[in-house]
Parts: C-alpha cells; sequence; structure tokens
C-alpha cells in the first residue's frame, strides 16, 4: 500500500521497535541537493530509531546522534527468522523495517524474503512487496516527499 | 575357492577387504570398486575406517553429507511464491495454509530451488550432449581423450563422482548418460507427488550443482582434446607462470571496423571453430575480425589468437546498437531473446544455428552456402542453419559481402541526442525501471543543452537491458544517446588479457598445500557480466585479492572484466601484472563457463589427496568433508541465471563457500548459517567421536552482498576456518579487521572476538588495541605488561586458561575431525579373515 508523509511519519514514531536500514545507493544517490544518506540519517535521529548502516554507509551515520553500526543486510534477513533476536543493534526482533537506498533487486529479494513482518519502503517506487512504500515519483517530488516525513518528525 | 569370491575381495596392505560391503550395490561395479580401493585407499585408513564408495550417485547416496550442511546452513528463500499451481488441484493459496496435495510453503519454494537448479543443469548437460555427439561423429566412439602430459589424476570431478575417468569418448558417453540419468530424476523430483521434504529437495539442488561439474569436466576433455583448446595440463611445468601469454585482446575499441566484422555469441563454440578453419584455410586472417560474446568468446580465444572479446552476454545490446557487427552468428544460451529486432536496427545479418533457439526461422541446413549468402547480402536478415560447418563458412562470406553496404554509422548524432533529451518531461520512470538506478532526468536533461558527459558516463555502468526505453511514455531512445555520447570513450576500450589455460597442475596444489600454512585463501571470481557498479568492479575485486595474497582464478565472463585494472605503476593490466598460476598473489583465467569444475573443486580434491591421502575415487562425502576447512571462496558477480545457481550448488556442497553480488540477489535460496545458536556449530572429534564447539565458521555457505568492499570483507571472514595454524589465522585477522577499518568508518567487527583462541592470532600492528578491547568489552582478563590473555571468556561464560581454550573451542591443528560418524577413526573388526 502507498502512503502520505503522513502515514510515514506516524508508523516511524509509533510502531514499536523500528529498524532503519541504509542500502549502498544512499552514499552514491543525491537528490534534492543531498545525498540519500543524510535524509535517513535526519529521519533516524528525529524519530528516535537505530540504523542498521549496510553497503558502506556507516561512515556518513556514524557522526549523527543516533544508533547505529555497520552490518550486513543478508544478516539482518537471517536473524529476523530466528527464534531469539540477539543482535546488539536492537534490544528485541524489529517489528518494522524501514528500508531506504537498496538496488531494486536486492531490494526485492529482502522485502520478499520477510514474509509477514511489517516492511516499509522509502524508495520513490511503489512496491507492492512492501507492506507501505511510497508511490512512483520523480527524483524532485521524492526529495520533497521525504522534506515532508521529516517536518513530520519534527512537530 | 574356485566360486568367484576372489572377485568380491581386494586387498590393500595385509587387509583384505569384502568389496560388497563397500557400496550400496557392487553388481556391474565390482572392478571399479576394486580398483578404486587399490590405487587410493591405504592400509592405515581401511582399517580404521569403515570403507565406503558412492560411485555413480544418486543424490540420497550423498544425503548424509548435504543434510549436516543444511541443517547448520538452512536455507533462506526468496522471491517467495505462495501460488502453487502445480497439480490438478490447484491453484492453491499457501500464503493461507497447506495446499490440497499437503505441501507447505516452504515446500514449495524447495521444488522451485530444485526446478532452477534442473533447468541449469539441463542447459549445460544439452550443449555438452551436442558437443559430445558432434565429436563421436567425426571421430568415432573409440577415439581416445587426452589427458595431457602434466596430468596424473585425469578429471577429479569426475573421479569424485564416479571413480571412473574419461579415457575415450565412450567412457564420456557413459559418464554424460549418467549425468542424464541423474538430470530426469532431479527435475522428477520437484514435480507434483514426488519429494515433500525441504531438505530432500534442496540436497536435490546440490546434486543438481554436482553434476554440473562433471558435465563441465566432460566438456572440458573434449574441447581440448578434439579442437587444441589451449591447455597448460599438456605445458611443461616451469612455462605454466606465463601460459597463455596475454596476446588476448578485450573491448569494444579493439575491433578493425574497416574489415569484415563477424562474432559469434551463445554457448556453441563449433561455429566460431568452423569459420576460424575456413578463415586460415583460405588465409584470411588479415581480413576478417572475429569477435566472441559470453562462453563463445571465452572458448574462441582458446583456439584462436586473434579473436577478441568484445562484451558480457548481458550487454549485447550495446554491441549491437554500436553498428559494427556484420555477421551476428548466434547459438544458444547466454542470449536476450529479441536478438532478430536489435541487430535489424543496424542491419546486422543474424546466422541462429541452435536446436534450443530457432527465432521461428524456416530451416535452411541443406541450401548452398552461395545461396544463403546472397539472401543474407540481399533480402534476409536472419537464416537458421544447423549445419555447424557451413554456418562457419556462411558467416566468414556473408561478411565480406555485407561489408560496405551497411551504414558507416548507426550512431546518434549530437544533434538527434539534444532533441531526444528536448523530449524528456522529467518523469523519471526509466530511473525506476533501472536496475542500477544509473539513469534519470537529470543525466538526460543536460543533453538537450550540448552536455553528453552525464550521459557518457554511465557507458560503463550501464547493463544495456533496456528497461529505461520500454518504461519511457516519450519513447527516448536512452541507449542509443549513451552510446553516441560515448563513442570516443568506447574506442578506448581495449585492455589485455590472459585466454582461459584451462587445467591446474598438481605441482601448484603441492604449492598451494606448503604455502596452505600462511594462506589466507583462495577466490575464484566468476558471473555473466552484469553488474550493479561499472564492469571495472569485477578488475577491483581481483585487484584487492591478488594485492592480499590471495590465489585467484577468474572464470566465465568476469575474466574479460577482470581484466580492466591498469596498474598507472607498473604500466600493466592485471593479467601481464601476475603470473598465471594457482599459487598466492598469482592471477589464473581457466576459461569460460565449462571450466568452472576446473577452478576450485579439481585443486582442492587433488590437495585432499596430495597432502592428507584423502581418497578421492567416487568418494565425494569424503573430500567435502576435508574441504569444509579449506579457505576457499567463490565470488558470484553478475546475475543470478539458472546455471549461476546451480553453480553455487555444487560448491556449497564441495564446502567451498559463495558470495552473490547485487545483480545476483535473485537467488532463489541463500544458505546462511546463525552464529548466535552455539547448538549448531560442532564437529565430531576424529577419535572419540563426540562433539566439540567450534567457532561459528565458516558462518555461511551462500551469501548476498551489496558492494565490492562487503564482499571482500565478507570472502577473508569467510574463509577464516575452525582449524589453522596461528600464523594463518593472524594473518587472516589482520584482512579481514583492516578492511573493516578501511571501508566501514574505523569500526570493527561486533564478533571478531569469538575468533581469538590464541594471543598470538591477534595481527601485531592491532595487538595492544585488541587486547584492551577484549578486556574491557568481551570480559577477557588481560596481562598488560606482557601482553597476553591469561583467561578467555568462553561463549558459555566460563573463564578458561588459555591452555583449556583451545581444548574447550575450536579444533587445535594435528586433530582429526569430521562431520561424519562413519569417518570417526575406530580400529576395524569387520575385516575378511585370511
Amino acid at each position: 500500500m502507498t502512503a502520505t508523509p503522513v502515514d510515514i511519519a506516524k508508523c516511524l514514531k509509533e510502531d514499536k521497535n523500528v529498524l532503519l536500514l541504509t542500502g549502498a545507493l544512499c552514499d552514491t544517490l543525491e537528490i534534492g541537493g543531498k545525498r540519500l544518506v543524510e535524509y535517513a540519517g535526519e529521519i533516524a535521529e528525529l524519530a528516535g530509531i537505530p540504523v542498521a548502516a549496510t553497503g558502506n554507509t556507516i561512515a556518513s551515520l556514524a557522526e549523527r546522534n543516533i544508533k547505529t553500526k555497520k552490518m550486513f543486510a543478508g544478516d539482518v534477513i537471517n536473524y529476523m527468522r530466528a527464534e531469539k533476536w540477539e543482535d546488539p543493534i536492537a534490544p528485541e526482533r524489529p517489528g518494522t523495517l524501514v528500508f531506504i537506498g537498496y538496488y531494486p533487486q536486492f531490494l526485492n529479494m529482502m522485502l520478499t524474503s520477510l514474509g509477514d513482518n511489517k516492511t516499509v519502503s522509502l524508495d520513490n517506487v511503489a512496491l507492492e512487496e512492501a507492506t507501505i512504500s511510497l508511490p512512483d515519483l520523480n527524483l524532485d517530488d521524492w526529495a520533497k516527499f521525504l522534506d515532508n516525513v521529516i517536518g513530520e518528525l519534527k512537530k | 575357492m574356485g566360486d568367484g569370491s576372489d572377485k568380491m575381495t581386494v586387498t590393500v596392505g595385509q587387509t583384505k577387504i569384502d568389496i560388497a560391503k563397500t557400496v550400496r550395490d557392487i553388481r556391474g561395479r565390482e572392478d571399479l570398486v576394486k580398483d578404486a580401493i587399490e590405487t587410493t585407499w591405504n592400509e592405515n585408513l581401511v582399517n580404521q575406517m569403515k570403507v565406503w564408495l558412492q560411485p555413480f550417485p544418486h543424490a540420497n547416496d550423498i544425503a548424509e553429507w548435504d543434510k549436516v550442511l543444511l541443517e547448520r546452513y538452512e536455507p533462506l528463500y526468496t522471491n517467495v511464491q505462495t501460488k502453487c499451481g502445480d497439480c490438478y488441484q490447484g491453484p492453491c493459496d499457501l500464503g493461507k495454509g497447506r495446499g490440497a496435495c499437503g505441501i507447505d510453503c516452504d515446500t514449495y519454494q524447495a521444488k522451485l530451488s530444485l526446478l532452477t537448479a534442473g533447468k541449469g543443469l539441463a542447459s549445460f548437460v544439452s550443449d555438452t550432449r551436442d558437443l559430445l555427439d558432434y565429436c563421436i561423429k567425426k571421430n568415432g566412439m573409440d577415439a581416445e581423450v587426452k589427458w595431457g602430459k602434466a596430468m596424473t589424476y585425469g578429471y577429479m570431478n569426475v573421479h569424485a563422482f564416479t571413480g571412473e575417468n574419461i579415457h575415450s569418448l565412450a567412457d564420456a558417453n557413459k559418464i554424460l548418460s549418467y549425468v542424464e540419468g541423474q538430470l530426469t530424476e532431479l527435475i522428477t523430483s520437484a514435480s507434483h507427488g514426488h519429494d515433500c521434504d525441504v531438505l530432500d529437495l534442496e540436497s536435490k539442488v546440490l546434486h543438481s550443482g554436482s553434476m554440473l561439474l562433471v558435465a563441465m569436466d566432460i566438456s572440458e576433455a573434449l574441447k581440448w582434446t578434439f579442437f587444441g583448446f589451449l591447455w597448460s595440463g599438456d605445458q611443461e611445468l616451469l612455462d605454466v607462470k606465463d601460459y597463455p601469454k596475454p596476446y588476448t585482446q578485450v573491448g569494444l575499441g579493439s575491433v578493425d571496423t574497416a574489415k569484415p566484422v563477424v562474432v559469434f555469441v551463445g554457448n556453441d563454440f563449433i561455429p566460431a571453430y568452423e569459420a576460424v578453419q575456413f578463415i586460415k584455410e583460405n588465409k584470411l586472417e588479415d581480413k576478417i575480425e572475429v569477435g566472441g560474446v559470453g562462453a563463445a568468446g571465452h572458448d574462441m580465444i582458446r583456439f584462436y589468437e586473434r579473436a577478441k572479446v568484445l562484451v558480457t552476454p548481458v550487454k549485447l545490446t550495446k554491441l549491437l546498437r554500436l553498428g559494427i557487427v556484420d555477421v551476428l552468428v548466434v547459438s544458444d544460451s547466454c542470449c536476450k531473446v529479441n536478438i532478430l529486432e536489435e541487430a535489424a536496427k543496424t542491419d546486422t545479418r543474424v546466422i541462429a544455428t541452435s536446436f534450443k533457439q530457432s527465432f521461428g526461422l524456416k530451416e535452411r541446413s541443406f541450401d548452398p552456402v552461395d545461396d544463403l549468402v546472397k539472401d543474407l547480402t540481399e533480402a534476409s536478415t536472419a537464416v537458421l542453419v544447423f549445419d555447424k560447418e557451413k554456418a562457419g563458412e556462411l558467416a566468414v562470406k556473408a561478411a565480406q559481402k555485407v561489408k560496405g553496404k551497411r551504414k558507416e554509422s548507426y550512431l546518434l548524432s549530437a544533434d538527434q541526442v539534444k532533441k531526444h533529451a528536448s523530449r524528456c518531461d522529467g518523469c523519471d520512470a526509466c530511473f525506476r525501471a533501472c536496475p542500477n538506478r544509473i539513469i534519470s532526468s537529470k543525466v538526460i536533461l543536460p543533453a538537450k543543452d550540448g552536455n553528453f558527459s552525464r550521459l557518457a558516463d554511465l557507458c560503463d555502468s550501464s547493463l544495456f537491458c533496456g528497461k529505461c526505453e520500454a518504461a519511457c511514455p516519450q519513447n527516448i531512445p536512452v541507449m542509443d544517446m549513451i552510446l553516441a555520447s560515448s563513442s570516443e570513450k568506447i574506442k578506448e576500450d581495449n585492455v589485455r588479457m590472459r585466454a582461459g589455460r584451462g587445467f591446474i597442475s598438481q605441482l601448484e596444489v603441492r604449492d598451494i598445500a606448503i604455502t596452505g600454512f600462511n594462506l589466507p585463501g583462495v577466490v575464484n571470481i566468476t558471473g555473466c557480466g552484469n553488474y550493479a557498479g561499472s564492469d571495472k568492479d569485477v578488475a577491483w575485486l581481483t585487484n584487492e585479492f591478488v594485492n592480499s595474497n590471495y590465489a585467484v582464478t577468474v572464470t566465465g565472463c568476469a575474466a574479460q572484466d577482470a581484466a580492466r585494472h591498469f596498474n598507472e605503476k607498473t604500466k600493466k593490466f592485471l593479467f601481464e601484472q601476475f603470473p598465471s598460476l594457482y599459487n598466492p598473489r598469482c592471477l589464473a583465467n581457466i576459461g569460460g563457463c565449462s571450466s568452472h569444475g576446473l577452478a576450485m573443486t579439481t585443486p582442492t580434491y587433488k590437495l585432499g589427496y596430495l597432502g592428507y591421502r584423502c581418497p578421492y575415487r567416487a568418494t565425494f562425502e569424503m573430500l567435502a568433508d576435508f574441504m569444509i576447512k579449506w579457505p576457499a571462496v567463490l565470488i558470484l558477480w553478475g546475475p543470478a541465471t539458472d546455471l549461476m545457481y546451480t553453480l553455487a550448488a555444487a560448491h556449497v556442497r564441495s564446502s567451498l563457500k559463495v558470495i552473490v553480488g547485487p545483480n545476483g540477489s535473485n537467488f532463489k535460496r541463500f544458505l546462511m548459517g546463525n552464529k548466535y545458536d552455539r547448538s549448531k556449530w560442532w564437529s565430531l572429534h576424529g577419535l572419540k567421536n563426540y562433539k566439540k564447539e567450534i567457532e561459528p565458521l565458516p558462518e555461511h555457505l551462500i551469501y548476498p552482498v551489496e558492494t565490492k568492499e562487503e564482499a571482500v570483507t565478507q570472502a577473508y571472514k569467510l574463509c577464516l576456518t575452525f582449524q589453522e595454524f596461528e600464523t594463518t589465522r593472524m594473518t587472516k585477522f589482520d584482512l579481514w579487521l583492516g578492511a573493516y577499518k578501511k571501508w566501514f568508518g574505523n569500526t570493527l567487527p561486533d564478533d571478531w572476538h569469538l575468533f581469538v583462541k590464541r594471543d598470538v592470532e591477534l595481527p601485531i600492528t592491532k595487538k595492544a588495541k585488541l587486547l584492551r578491547l577484549l578486556e574491557e568489552e568481551h570480559g577477557f582478563e588481560i596481562d598488560k605488561k606482557r601482553g597476553r590473555i591469561t583467561k578467555f571468556k568462553h561463549r558459555d561464560g566460563r573463564m578458561l586458561d588459555p591452555g583449556e581454550i583451545v581444548e574447550e573451542y575450536g579444533m587445535r591443528v594435528g586433530l582429526y575431525t569430521t562431520f561424519l560418524p562413519r569417518l570417526v577413526y575406530k580400529i576395524r573388526a569387520d575385516r575378511v579373515e585370511e
């Protein structure tokens, strides 16, 4: 289902045990004059959610006031199926996984392996495989959408 | 006794063995089993272990080993499909519960996994059968299959699974028939009413992989024997390090477009072989440019020095749109299905040659060559000719006639690029469709004012898959615009590579065995040339591993991209810089698709025998059990084709680890361990037969990564083994922890302490810091003055002395260990009395 910035912000603030995953494209994609990883960092800070920094994104996130560590995306989806969640990035099994900046095939792989877990995609493509995603947007509208999410989180 | 019972016993040293008790069904295998035991088992072994062989196995014969792996590395399914319509009672929605036949969702995914592996196996087996039949028709069933003067042990994948070897075409036919029978059984198991247990099905996926390697050995044997492929197995051993010389030209800029250009694509090299014979007979070497794409390319360069490798198969559209090909000869696999449509855009003539990819064309194998040439020149743009000799001659003659009749250039002009760019409305549908997320309106729009640089920048990283063009509501020809913008850059695309050399000698394996004490690992990089990132990423990966003292091999289409690294200091390409050996800090191109069996499993089986006297004939389980301690990783940097899926299965069954790049994340199933579940990490004490806890190593068997830095880092970790010398562990730690620091923001992995069993394993340059962290973060006790660990914290919380930890955790070097109870050493009482 596609969502509005208000829906997304509500989900980030109110869902239990949200974990944000930042993918490799966060470092390389620039929209609205800044890299995607900066949007991710701001969102994580405002929502108070930990970040599994996959790909090479940890370097950009380590300076922020957020709980983050370098993880491999494969490990996150692997740990989600274990009986007991043991990774220190989160105190218990994440209830909502939020993805931003992944190659489409890679994202599809993760989403389709997560079964009934709640997933949110912050990329600019409407995705059936995610529980919630953004609508199809061009790059400028995507930047505005994320800015609006940030605006909602600041309220 | 005179009753034939001597036929049923074999003597090893002073010990007699009843061979009927060494296999599941001895009938018809008596001589094979006797010979295999006599030649590869020693008396020590037969007196301490059950002699058990699995010649010509079914999947179930090796299921015990498969399940050791699958229970530790549980299948993780992706691209989950919940709607099953496989039988007359469906369709059923397995997301809501079991299907009408009783199948559940996981089992259905396992069936799909097996079907994928079956397709991968079938595609290669079919090509091998075509090749074998061709050889039999030309040379007769009794024709000898050569080994090469440096080959003592023959074709090791064939040995490991059948116990036999290939000395003639009759042998090859027998072994391939066995593989074909297994293929039928495997695909049947995936169908309705058959196997219904996830582990049974995944065991069969692994078996598909093993059968693929057997077929690959056959293919390589035929290529070198009957077509003169380059083969290091027949070279003087001291010459191998520079064999073959790096004369092969790679890249679109290597083509002399002033001459007629013939390009071959697909899995079947024989039309190319016949074309080259025609060229040589008619002294046309200086008059015709011959290039290859995919397997055809990598095979061609092994029998024709002047052949060039142009692009990887995924980028065939790039090649065709460039308009430099006069005649394209297409077999099967590696091919996009819209080849005729794409070829027609640039008046490229197509000759199809395969029963498995006929494009709806009428067969014209019986038409005279000159008629076909006339047609291709004046009327048709494509013909279908199954006669491979005719196809080869036709390709050369047609190219000569067609040259000059096609346009000078098929690229868009600058004005055309500007005009198309101005039609972009900024919707970014192209961005959303692009698998690499590299194209967008931000790249296209500057071109309307004549700034083509952003388009040109995409030349290396675009897959030329065409999804952008299909998605664009304005029908903007994005790929044509990229090509037009980068035409000058493309002319510079000319690098040097070594052609595939084939076989790895036992002398190289002996060297590896000796250096194995400090060897960080061996890595094989392969893939079909569809990358997130750039063409140069494979070169980057190759360069990293070689410079980390890995023994590096490349196979398949990855080899041509590995060549793309140019060292500015030495002014050499990668293949020019490093020796062509299977040794640390060396780089060997083994060959195209069919050489995968030679690159990793073959030398490791030899290592098992040469170094450790592990029998290698029809004893795959023993070999795989040994190999789990070998630091070897396969990097699949490309798409998740059916063949690559099956290849991954082949390697993991042999205990080799596989890392899959981001564009391979369509893999149906990964095999990942859980380091937190200690119950999974054990190995049997090889003498006392009890489970000992080991480090969670190797952590995974098939694992997806997003970036090349992640690939290298994960490979370093997967090469840690639970039984290695401290100096080896130190080297590997240094690499692994160094990679983290370099690429992941000066951090350390959060599990490194799980692999510390001796303080001498800590890299010297990092030791002080690591000791401090062990104390502060992980509860170890440290003697700071002497820089020693005085107490290790076991995973169960106990504090252990240095002597205790090596006994309680992991396997110390020198202790025999196994995963299979029947391989535990014990004195056997069940020998035939003299």
